[in-house]
C-alpha cells in the first residue's frame, strides 16, 4: 500500500515537474543551450496568474490560456533581441546571457510584487478526491491531468504539425534544415516562445500547488528542471515526462525512507552523477541496452 | 632509413554500428613519408584519432619506438613524441600566432622554458613562413596560414611522428606547392610524416609509401606507382562500374 | 570565450610582470594602513574589507571561470568550506582562526579535487549547471550535518556563534591575502601554467592534442580557485563572528563571484579587482540611496546582458577603449588573450 501511495504521490507531482521542464528540453533542442532564464518566467508566471486571479477570480487553470500567449512574445523577444545575437558564439555566452535575463526577472519581478511569500487559494483548494483507502488531494490532480494533456498536446504539435516537425527536426540537425529552406530563425524564435510560454503555465500550475516568492528563481525548483532535463536526455518530451516521475519518486522514497530534509538532495546529487556517468540521460541508457 | 618508429596491430574503432576502422594494421618506418588515401568517410581520420589517443580503440594495440601508446591520453602521447593536426583547423583562436606556438613549445614533447622555448617558436615559424604573422590574432588569418599554423603548433612539440590531416585541401595550387615544400623539410629534418591527403598530386610526389583505405579497411599498400595500378583502389575511387 | 584585445604599443616596463607585482604589493601596503591612518573610519574599514574579501574570491573564481574558461556557479561551496573550518575548528579547539587559514584554504582545495575530478570533464553549460548542484547540495549538508557523534559541526540553520576578534588585526590579514592572491594569479597568467589554461579556454581538445594535460591543469586551477575562496571565508569568520548555511553556502554569492569578474573584465589580472569595486561599494551606495533591496539584482542583471552583447572584457575592455594611459597599464601584455 504504501508503494502505491509513493507511486500516486509521485505522479502528481511529476505533473508540475513536468511541465517546468518542457519549455527548456524545446529550447535546448533549437538553440543547444540550456535557458536558465526558466525559472524566471515560471515564477513570473506564477504572480501574474496571482493578478488575475485577484482582480477577476478567474481559476489558475484558466489562467494559463491568458499567460501562455503573453509568455509566448515575451520568450519571442528574448530570442530575436538577445540568444540570437550571441548564437554563433560558444554556448556558455548564450547561459550567461539568459543568466543575465533571469537576474533582470527576478528583480523585476521583487520590485513589482515585493518579497513576501505568496499562494492562490481557490474555494476548491481543500477538496479531496477519494479513490478506495487513497485519498487525492483536488488540486494536485488538477495539476497532474494538466501536464499529461500539455504533454499530449506538445507531442501532437511536435509530430503532426510542420512547424512541430521543423522544431524537431531543427533540434536535431541545422544544416539540414538549412538546406532543406526552413527558415530556421523564425522556427527557432517560435520554439523559444513556446518554451517561455510553457515555463508561464508551469506558474499557473505552481500556484495551485506551492507558496511563491520571488526568489523563486534561485530556489530547488530551478535545479530540479535541470536535473529533468538531464536525465530526460535534454531533447525529448516524452524523456521530460518520464524523468519527472523518476525524480519525484526518487525524492519521495528518500522523504519516506530516510529524512525529509533530504528531499532536495536527491535532485542535485542526481544532476551531478547523471551529468557525469550518463550524458544522455535514461533515454541513452535505456537506448544502449536494447542495443545490447 | 632505419626499421618501423609507428607500428599498429589489429585496430579497429566502432561508434554504435558503424565499424569505421576495421581491423587495419600500419607499419611505418623513422624517416619516411607515409601516405594515407581512401574515399571520404574511408576511416583516415579516425585512423589519426586512434593513433594520437583522442579515441580509445575498440580493439588493437599500437607502438611508437616499441612503446605501447593505445589507451594514453593525447597529451602523453604528444609528449612521448606523436603529434597530429586537424583536418578542419583549430587554432587557438584568440591568441597570437606566437602563442598559439609557444603552446607546442611549453606543452610539447621537451617542455621547453623561457628563452629555449621561444628560440624554437622562431625556428618553427621562420619554418613554417609565418614570422610576418607572429603578433597576428589566429582568428584573422588566412586558410593557408591557418593551415600552416596548425603545422608550425604540432611541429614546436618536438614530435618524432608527425600526423598531417588534409593540409593542403582548400589551398590554391601556389599555396599547395609552399605545403609541399614545407613537409618536405619537416622530413629533411629527421621527423616521419603520416599524412592524408586528398590532393593526388602532393601525396603521390611526397610518399614514401601509400596506404589505401576503404569502409574502414586497408586495401593496398605499396609505392605510388603500385597502388595507383592496383584494381582494388581504382574500383573503390571510381566505383564497380567503371572497372567493368 | 575571452575577447581580443587591440595591440597597444605599450612600453615594455610598464606590462612587465615586476611593475605590475610592485603595484599590487603598493596598494595592499596603501589599503593595510587604512586603520592607522584613519582609526576611526570604522565605515571605511568595513568597505575595504568587504571590497578586499569580494576581489579576493573573484580572483579565485577567475582562475578557473575566466582563465580555464570554466563558470562555475557553485563557489560558494569553497566559500563556505573555509568559514566553516576555521569556524569550527575556534568554536571547538579555540584556534585561532587566522591560523587555520591555510587549513580551510587545503580543506576546500581538496573538496574542489573530488568535485572537481568528475564534474570538470564536463564542457561549458554543462559544467555551469553541475556546478549549481555542487553548490547547493554543500549547503544542504551544511545544514543538515548540525553535529556529529555530539561534537558541535555547523548547527545548522541556527548558525554558528564565534568569540569575538580583533577587527584591525583582520584587516591586516585580509590585505595580505588579496596580494598574495593577486601575485598567484599575475603569476598564474603570465607563465607556463595560464599559457596552458588559456589554451584549454579556447580549445579543450586541439589543446590536448599539443600535450597540454587538460584535465590535469583544470583541476589544479579549481584547487588554487577553491584554496583563495576559503582563505576569504576563513575572514570572513574572524571578522563577522557568526556563520550560517544560508549566507555562506548562498546561491547569491556564487552569482556575485560570477558577476564580478564578469562586469570587472574575465580572464584579466585586474579585472575581478574592478569588479569588486563595483560590486560591494555600488551595493552599498545603490542601496542606501534608493532604500530598495532589488534594485542592485535589477542592474547587474542588465549590466551582465550588456557586457555580455557589446563588452565581453568589461570595465578592463572599456578602460582599454578609452586608450588611456592607465587603461594602457592595466591591458594584459603582447599577444595575451
Ligand atoms: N565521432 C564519431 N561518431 C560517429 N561516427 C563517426 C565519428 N567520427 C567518424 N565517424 C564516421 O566514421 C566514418 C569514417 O570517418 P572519417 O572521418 O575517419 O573518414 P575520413 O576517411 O577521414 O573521411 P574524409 O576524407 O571525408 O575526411 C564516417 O562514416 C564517419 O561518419
Ligand atoms: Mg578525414
Amino acid at each position: 500500500m504504501r508503494l502505491v501511495e509513493a507511486l500516486i504521490s509521485a505522479l502528481m507531482v511529476a505533473g508540475l515537474y513536468a511541465t517546468m521542464s518542457y519549455g527548456l528540453a524545446l529550447i535546448y533542442g533549437v538553440r543547444k543551450v540550456i535557458n536558465i532564464a526558466n525559472a524566471g518566467t515560471m515564477t513570473l508566471g506564477a504572480f501574474v496568474t496571482l493578478l488575475i486571479w485577484q482582480a477577476t477570480g478567474l481559476d489558475p487553470l484558466l489562467c494559463v490560456f491568458i499567460v501562455g500567449p503573453l509568455f509566448f512574445f515575451v520568450g519571442a523577444l528574448i530570442e530575436v533581441f538577445l540568444v540570437r545575437r550571441v548564437a554563433a558564439q560558444a554556448p556558455i555566452i548564450s547561459l550567461l546571457l539568459l543568466f543575465g535575463v533571469l537576474l533582470v526577472i527576478q528583480a523585476a519581478t521583487s520590485l513589482v510584487f515585493g518579497g513576501d511569500v505568496r499562494s492562490v487559494r481557490p474555494a476548491y483548494i481543500e477538496s479531496v478526491v477519494k479513490l478506495g483507502d487513497i485519498t487525492l488531494a483536488y488540486n494536485r490532480l488538477a495539476v497532474f491531468f494538466s501536464g499529461l494533456v500539455i504533454l499530449v498536446g506538445l507531442e501532437l504539435f511536435l509530430r503532426n504539425t510542420f512547424l512541430g516537425r521543423a522544431i524537431r527536426a531543427l533540434a536535431q540537425d541545422v544544416e539540414a534544415c538549412q538546406l532543406a529552406g526552413i527558415d530556421t530563425k523564425r522556427v527557432s524564435m517560435i520554439a523559444f516562445g513556446i518554451g517561455t510560454a510553457l515555463s508561464g503555465a508551469a506558474g499557473c500550475l505552481l500556484t495551485l500547488v506551492f507558496a511563491f516568492d520571488p526568489t523563486n528563481p534561485f530556489g530547488v525548483l530551478q535545479l530540479k528542471s535541470f536535473t529533468i532535463i538531464v536525465l530526460g536526455g535534454l531533447e525529448s518530451v516524452v524523456g521530460v515526462a518520464f524523468a519527472s516521475f523518476v525524480l519525484a519518486l526518487a525524492e519521495n522514497v528518500t522523504v519516506t525512507l530516510w529524512k525529509a530534509q533530504l528531499e532536495n538532495l536527491v535532485s542535485f546529487v542526481l544532476l551531478v552523477v547523471v551529468l557525469v556517468v550518463m550524458p544522455g540521460g535514461l533515454a541513452a541508457l535505456l537506448r544502449r541496452r536494447g542495443v545490447a | 632509413m632505419s626499421g618501423p618508429i609507428l607500428v599498429g596491430r589489429g585496430l579497429i574503432k566502432r561508434f554504435g554500428g558503424l565499424v569505421a576502422v576495421n581491423g587495419v594494421d600500419i607499419d611505418v618506418d623513422e624517416g619516411q613519408i607515409y601516405g594515407l588515401i581512401g574515399p571520404n568517410g574511408a576511416g583516415k581520420t579516425t585512423l589519426f584519432r586512434l593513433l594520437s589517443g583522442v579515441y580509445a580503440p575498440t580493439a588493437g594495440t599500437f607502438e611508437l619506438r616499441g612503446r605501447k601508446i593505445a589507451g594514453l591520453s593525447p597529451h602523453a602521447v604528444c609528449r612521448l613524441g606523436l603529434v597530429t593536426t586537424h583536418q578542419i583547423v583549430r587554432p587557438f583562436a584568440d591568441m597570437t600566432v606566437h602563442r598559439n606556438v609557444l603552446v607546442g613549445a611549453l606543452f610539447g614533447r621537451l617542455g621547453l622554458r623561457g628563452a629555449a622555448a621561444e628560440a624554437e617558436v622562431d625556428r618553427v615559424l621562420e619554418l613554417t613562413q609565418l614570422s610576418a604573422h607572429r603578433a597576428t590574432f589566429a582568428r584573422s588569418l588566412t586558410l593557408a596560414r591557418r593551415k600552416r599554423l596548425e603545422v608550425a603548433r604540432a611541429l614546436a612539440t618536438a614530435p618524432d611522428v608527425l600526423l598531417l590531416d588534409e593540409v593542403a585541401a582548400g589551398l590554391n595550387p601556389t599555396e599547395g606547392a609552399q605545403m609541399v615544400d614545407l613537409i618536405r623539410k619537416i622530413r629533411d629534418s629527421g621527423i616521419t610524416i603520416v599524412m592524408v591527403e586528398h590532393v593526388m598530386k602532393a601525396i603521390m610526389s611526397l610518399s614514401d609509401r601509400i596506404m589505401v583505405m576503404d569502409l574502414g579497411r586497408k586495401i593496398a599498400l605499396g609505392t605510388a606507382d603500385e597502388v595507383a595500378r592496383d584494381p582494388a583502389v581504382v574500383k573503390a575511387y571510381l566505383g564497380e562500374r567503371a572497372i567493368a | 570565450m575571452t575577447a581580443q584585445p587591440p595591440r597597444l604599443g605599450l612600453p615594455r616596463w610598464l606590462t612587465s610582470i615586476w611593475t605590475q607585482a610592485a603595484l599590487i604589493v603598493a596598494i595592499g601596503i596603501v589599503i593595510a594602513l587604512i586603520p592607522v591612518v584613519q582609526p576611526r573610519a570604522l565605515n571605511l574599514q568595513r568597505l575595504a574589507f568587504f571590497v578586499l574579501w569580494y576581489a579576493i574570491m573573484a580572483t579565485g573564481w577567475n582562475i578557473i571561470g575566466g582563465y580555464a574558461g570554466q563558470i562555475s556557479f557553485g563557489h560558494s561551496a569553497f566559500l563556505g568550506m573555509g568559514a566553516y573550518v576555521s569556524g569550527v575548528l575556534w568554536y571547538t579547539t579555540k584556534i585561532d582562526p587566522l591560523l587555520t587559514l591555510p587549513v580551510a584554504g587545503l580543506a576546500a582545495a581538496a573538496y574542489s579535487f573530488l568535485v572537481g575530478v568528475p564534474t570538470l570533464r564536463l564542457r561549458g553549460p554543462y559544467f555551469a549547471i553541475a556546478t549549481i548542484g555542487v553548490g547547493e547540495a554543500s549547503r544542504l549538508f551544511a545544514v543538515n550535518f548540525d553535529d556529529i557523534f555530539g561534537v558541535t559541526l555547523t548547527k545548522g540553520v541556527t548558525g554558528l556563534s564565534l568569540p569575538n576578534y580583533d577587527a584591525e588585526t583582520v584587516h591586516y590579514a585580509t590585505a595580505a591575502v588579496f596580494v598574495l592572491a593577486m601575485l598567484t594569479t599575475l603569476w598564474i597568467r603570465r607563465g607556463v601554467f595560464g599559457t596552458g589554461l588559456f589554451a584549454i579556454n579556447m580549445d579543450r581538445d586541439a589543446a590536448e592534442t599539443v600535450g597540454v594535460p587538460t584535465a590535469r591543469l583544470q583541476v589544479l586551477a579549481l584547487a588554487v580557485s577553491a584554496f583563495f575562496c576559503a582563505m576569504a571565508g576563513t575572514l570572513y569568520a574572524a571578522r563577522q563572528q557568526f556563520l550560517d548555511p544560508a549566507s555562506m553556502f548562498g546561491f547569491d554569492k556564487s552569482i556575485a563571484l560570477v558577476l564580478i569578474p564578469l562586469v570587472g573584465g574575465l580572464g584579466t589580472v585586474w579585472g575581478p579587482v574592478f569588479g569588486a569595486l563595483l560590486y560591494s561599494a555600488g551595493l552599498d551606495q545603490i542601496q542606501s540611496a534608493s532604500r530598495n533591496p532589488y534594485l542592485p539584482s535589477l542592474i547587474y542583471g542588465v549590466l551582465l546582458v550588456v557586457i555580455v552583447l557589446f563588452e565581453p572584457l568589461g570595465i578592463v575592455g572599456l578602460l582599454g577603449r578609452l586608450r588611456a594611459p592607465l587603461g594602457r597599464l592595466l591591458r594584459p601584455s603582447e599577444g595575451a588573450p
